[in-house]
C-alpha cells in the first residue's frame, strides 16, 4: 500500500517535528477521520521508531567505549571518533579465544615480531593522495593540501605539524590523522604511526577503516611489536579486503 | 589536542535538536559533566545498585534524554541537569520495579508518580529489542547508517562522505532504497507495529 505523495509529505514533516501550526491542523483531522491515512502514518511511525532504535544502539556503543576508555585511563576525545571501538574490543576479544587454540598448536611464545620489519617494508606502499571526500572547506583544503604536498615531498616533518593542526581544529579530522599516520610511518615513528592509524580504524569513516587496519598491522610489525592480536582480527575478517595479504604475512611470519 | 566546547541549556536543547556534529558535540559535554555522573551513581548505588548499574543508568539517561530532546518532548521546564537526573531516576526505579527488587513503599509511590510523567522515557524490554535488532538485522550495516543520519538531520552531502558516497545525491537516492526496505521490513512484521508503538 502507498499513499499518494502529499500524505507521504505531511506524515514524514510530523515525524521529523517539522508541520507548520496549519499542517498541524490538517494533520490531525486526516488521521482521525481517514482510514487509509491513518495506517499509512502507522506504518511510517513504526519505520521511525525503528530508526530511533538504531540511533540509540549506536549512542549506547559509543558511551559504553567512552567508558571503556576512560576505566583504562585514555582521554576523551570526542564520540565519533570512538563507533567502532566496542565491534573492535569484540574483535579483539574473540582473537583472543582464537590465539589460545592456536598457540596451543603451534607451541609458540607468541612473538611473531623478529621478521615483522622487513615484512612491513615489502607491504608498505605510499598511500594515494586523492582525498576521499564530500565538500570540504576551503580552510580545510589548503591545510591538508599543504600537509599532503609535504609528505609527498618527504618534508616529513611539516607534514606532521600540518596534519597535527588540522587535527586539532578541524571535523575533518579522520582524513588528516590518515595522512598524519603516512607521515609518522614515513618518517619511521611507528609507534605514532600505529596510534594515529588505530585511531582511523576506531572512526566511522568506512573509506578510511580498512586501510588504516592494514597500515596500522604494518607499522606495529615495523616498530617489531607483537602483533599477533591485529593480525589474527584481520585474518579471521572475512569481509576484509585486506585479508589475503594478512594471511600471507602470517604465514610468512610462521615459517 | 583535545577541543571542549562548552554548552548551555539552551545552546544543548538546539545542538540536539539541529543533529548532525553539534549534537554529537553536545552529547559529549553531558557525558564530560563527571558531577552528575557521579551524583546518579550515588543515587543507584544507594538503592539496591552497583557502581556499573549507575553508569548503564547514566547512559541510558542520556540516551532517553537526546531522544526526548529530538522529538520536542522536553519543554523547557527546569534546567536540564534536573531533567537528565530525573530520567535516571526513573529509569532506574523503572528497572527495580520490572525486576521485583524494589521494597521501598516510599520509592513505589516515587515511582508510580513518575511513571504517569514519564511515558516517554520508558525503554522497550530486552526480548522487544532482540526481536528488533533481528528484524533490523535484515538492513545491511550502510543502510543502517544511512538511515541514522538521516533521521538525525545531516545533510545528504555529509551522509555521503560518512558512509563513502560519491555525492549527495547518490546518497539521497540510497536513502530512498534504504527507507522503502524498511517499510518493507514493517509490513512484513505485523507485531512490530505494536512493539513500536
Amino acid at each position: 500500500m502507498e499513499a499518494n505523495n502529499n500524505h507521504i509529505d505531511l506524515i514524514e514533516k510530523y515525524l521529523n517535528n517539522d508541520l507548520t501550526g496549519e499542517e498541524q491542523q490538517t494533520f490531525d483531522q486526516k488521521v482521525h477521520t481517514d482510514s487509509e491515512f491513518a495506517q499509512e502514518f502507522e506504518r511510517r511511525q513504526a519505520a521511525h521508531t525503528a530508526i530511533d532504535f538504531l540511533i540509540a544502539e549506536s549512542l549506547k556503543s559509543e558511551l559504553e567505549a567512552l567508558e571503556e576508555e576512560e576505566e583504562q585511563g585514555g582521554k576523551v576525545i570526542s564520540l565519533q571518533k570512538r563507533k567502532r571501538n566496542r565491534m573492535v574490543l569484540l574483535s579483539l576479544a574473540a582473537s583472543l579465544l582464537l590465539l589460545i587454540g592456536y598457540f596451543s598448536l603451534i607451541n609458540t611464545t607468541g612473538d611473531l615480531g623478529s621478521t615483522g620489519p622487513q615484512l612491513a617494508a615489502a607491504n608498505y606502499e605510499t598511500p594515494d593522495y586523492n582525498i576521499r571526500r564530500g565538500n570540504p572547506t576551503v580552510d580545510f583544503e589548503d591545510l591538508l593540501t599543504k600537509g599532503i604536498n609535504a609528505l609527498k615531498q618527504q618534508n616529513y616533518q611539516t607534514a606532521i605539524t600540518t596534519l597535527d593542526s588540522v587535527a586539532q581544529s578541524n571535523e575533518y579530522y579522520v582524513i588528516a590523522q590518515f595522512y598524519l599516520a603516512h607521515a609518522y610511518y614515513q618518517a619511521e615513528q611507528y609507534t605514532e604511526a600505529e596510534v594515529a592509524f588505530d585511531l582511523v580504524s576506531a572512526s566511522n569513516d568506512i573509506r578510511y577503516q580498512e586501510d588504516a587496519d592494514w597500515y596500522g598491522l604494518l607499522a606495529c610489525l615495523a616498530k617489531e611489536g607483537n602483533c599477533t592480536e591485529k593480525i589474527d582480527q584481520l585474518a579471521n575478517d572475512n569481509g576484509h579486503s585486506y585479508q589475503q595479504q594478512v594471511i600471507s604475512i602470517r604465514d610468512g611470519l610462521q615459517n | 589536542m583535545n577541543m571542549i566546547t562548552t554548552f548551555s541549556d539552551k545552546a544543548i536543547i538546539e545542538a540536539i535538536g539541529a543533529g548532525g556534529q553539534e549534537r554529537q558535540k553536545a552529547i559529549a559535554f553531558i557525558y564530560r559533566d563527571k558531577a552528575l555522573k557521579n551524583q546518579i551513581v550515588a543515587f543507584v548505588k544507594n538503592h539496591n545498585g552497583n557502581h556499573e548499574d549507575g553508569v548503564d543508568v547514566f547512559h541510558e539517561g542520556i540516551i532517553a534524554f537526546d531522544k526526548n530532546i529530538r522529538k520536542g518532548n522536553y519543554k523547557g521546564e527546569g534546567k536540564l541537569k534536573g531533567y537528565l537526573y530525573s530520567t535516571c531516576r526513573f529509569i532506574w526505579l523503572n528497572k527495580l520495579k520490572r525486576n521485583k527488587k524494589i521494597v521501598y513503599t516510599e520509592e513505589e509511590a516515587q515511582l508510580d508518580q513518575v511513571l504517569h510523567e514519564n511515558p516517554e522515557s520508558i525503554s522497550l524490554a530486552e526480548e522487544q529489542k532482540d526481536l528488533l535488532r533481528k528484524l533490523l538485522g535484515q538492513l545491511d550495516t550502510k543502510c543502517g547508517k544511512i538511515l541514522e543520519l538521516w533521521k538525525l538531520s545531516y545533510s545528504m552531502d555529509e551522509i555521503a562522505q560518512q558512509v563513502g558516497l560519491k555525492d549527495g545525491s547518490i546518497a539521497r537516492r540510497q536513502k530512498y532504497n534504504c527507507y522503502q526496505k524498511l517499510l518493507q521490513i514493517v509490513d512484513k512484521a505485523p507485531n512490530l507495529k505494536n512493539i513500536l508503538k
